[in-house]
């Protein structure tokens, strides 16, 4: 368990460190405290020489440089991938989510709202039943005006019919109004006119 | 009309052809030697002159008019398979213009005893149709404007016809419906002497022959028969009676209204009204009967809205009979005019519109 004033006295020599030029005040009061605590002495002498090892990169050694070298390493993660192994039984596992984890969850903080959720949340799926009923209005829906188109004219047609109808048997006929139908009716003998004595005699 | 146009373009020689088979026909049918004329004008030098003068149709028409005259004449049917021949007498009164009066009388049947009953029947016959034989039964110019535009008058010669010195002349129609006659000429008077008519098949239709000529007339005392000078007067001469048409003009062609006329119809004893319309020479009539009796009520299809037209036609004679409104009509010609159908519906369809 770390005290607060070694924490408070570690920072500031932290960032003595990552700004050297900068004067800090609490930087003082943080020595003084190291100054007695055998801890923090500690801590400190450990951040000072891996601070001055970290600031000199260290050289890559010329093996690792060498295409061959990693060439021979790509080979050996390759074969252990081929022999199995835990790590590639892992990787051919798909992942499952979480069981506690929810679908667009991100930062919990951005869903918070109810419209969030119900934006997040799948629509649930309606029943067979339901669509089939849906299906059958908007059929309905469609056909309608040409149902309706079609029922008009048959009611006109028949209305059309029905007072055709009544003109022809109903209105009296108007003589004057139509065409007589003449023929002719060839006789066999000839009728009682005068010139038929004129032309056959006493045959008439 | 395409035999029409043939007619018209027909060469001379032709003609002459057809008209010989004209004059045979006539030759096989009749010869007469009948006694000269008596009290025949003294036209002797211009009888000879006259012989070489082709008749044209004034000559016919103004002898017709003008010439007084009692001819015995033979008129010839045909009867079964056979011929029968009526004599009778014709009695013309003129004024120098037109006839005065005319009188057709029966005298004889050639062959049979008077008294016997053809003699008998063909009496009565005359007693009621002498009129009609006179009008429409013999060879007539009717009107010489016509005459000259529907006929043309082809002259072969010389012949003689009861004693006396006739010109042979073919009368030839433009249109082929209509009769070919060939008559005898009479060179001192203009007179027909002897007159066949043919069809276009040159079957006789009709043949009247004159025997003597005697120019002069005494006329018994005859009833006249009434003529008026239009339909409108006939109508109100028997009382304006219901279902009466007046023909229109435009249905008739080439014939002329000429005569208008009312009469008794012999048949049932009715006054009727008749309209003689002419091309010059040939003639058709319309007879209206008011009064009538419908002939096809109760005949199948004579149902309301309907018409019928009883037809009878042969080679001599088109007769077609209808009825409307209680009159009864006829529209009768010769058997070659077949227009006079459209002549018939036209008046029915005018009569059934009335």
């Amino acid at each position: 368990m770390v005290s607060a004033s070694c924490r408070a006295s570690l920072q500031a020599h932290l960032d003595s460190l990552l700004l050297p030029s900068s004067v800090d005040p609490e930087a003082s009061e943080a020595a003084g405290h190291t100054a007695h605590c055998a801890n923090c002495r500690r801590q400190v002498h450990a951040a000072d020489v891996l601070a001055s090892a970290l600031r000199q990169r260290p050289a890559l050694p010329d093996q690792l440089s060498s295409p061959a070298f990693l060439e021979r390493v790509y080979e050996r993660a390759v074969a252990q991938f081929e022999d199995g192994g835990s790590l590639v039984a892992e990787l051919a596992r798909p992942a499952a989510p979480p069981l506690d984890a929810e679908a667009l969850s991100g930062p919990r903080g951005l869903l918070a709202s109810s419209v969030g959720a119900l934006v997040g949340a799948a629509p649930p799926q309606p029943s067979a039943w339901a669509w089939e009923k849906v299906r059958r209005s908007v059929r309905a829906e469609t056909l309608r005006p040409a149902v309706r188109f079609t029922r008009r004219r048959l009611m006109l047609a028949t209305t059309v019919a029905a007072t055709l109808a009544i003109g022809v048997f109903l209105v009296p006929d108007r003589p004057t109004d139509r065409r007589p139908e003449i023929r002719f009716v060839d006789l066999g003998s000839a009728p009682a006119v005068e010139f038929a004595v004129l032309r056959h005699g006493l045959d008439h | 009309m395409q035999l029409l146009a043939l007619r018209s373009a027909l060469p001379g020689f032709v003609m002459f052809l057809m008209t010989s088979m004209l004059l045979l026909a006539s030759a096989g049918l009749s010869q007469s030697t009948g006694p000269q004329a008596k009290g025949s004008p003294t036209k002797s030098a211009g009888s000879t002159s006259r012989a070489l003068v082709a008749s044209t149709i004034l000559d016919i028409l103004a002898a017709d008019r003008s010439t007084d005259r009692t001819l015995v004449q033979l008129r010839r049917f045909r009867q079964g398979s056979g011929i029968v021949t009526i004599r009778e007498q014709l009695v013309v009164d003129s004024n120098g213009v037109d006839v005065q009066g005319h009188q057709l009388s029966f005298l004889g049947v050639e062959g049979e005893l008077p008294g016997s009953t053809a003699y008998q029947k063909w009496q009565q016959t005359y007693a009621l149709f002498a009129e009609q034989f006179y009008r429409q039964g013999t060879f007539r110019v009717r009107d010489v404007v016509l005459a000259k535009q529907n006929y043309s008058l082809y002259d072969f010669g010389p012949s003689s016809r009861a004693g006396r010195p006739t010109r042979l002349t073919v009368v030839f129609p433009l249109s082929p419906e209509k009769s070919i006659w060939v008559v005898d000429v009479d060179n001192a008077t203009g007179l027909v002497l002897h007159s066949i008519e043919f069809d276009a098949n040159l079957t006789v239709l009709s043949e009247v022959e004159v025997l003597s000529v005697v120019l002069a007339a005494q006329l018994q005392a005859t009833t006249p028969v009434p003529t008026v000078n239009s339909f409108a007067a006939a109508a109100a001469a028997l009382g304006n009676p219901a279902g009466l048409v007046e023909p229109v003009t435009t249905m008739v062609g080439e014939y002329t209204l000429i005569l208008v006329e009312t009469r008794v119809d012999p048949w049932n004893g009715m006054p009727k009204v008749v309209l003689t319309y002419s091309d010059g020479i040939d003639q058709f009539t319309v007879s209206e009967k008011p009064g009538s009796l419908d002939p096809f009520a109760g005949l199948p299809g004579s149902e309301p809205g309907t018409g019928t037209i009883g037809r009878y036609r042969d080679r001599a004679m088109s007769a077609l009979v209808f009825w409307d409104d209680g009159v009864a009509f006829e529209v009768v010609g010769n058997g070659g005019l077949q227009r006079l159908d459209e002549v018939a519906m036209a008046l029915y369809t005018a009569a059934l519109a009335q």
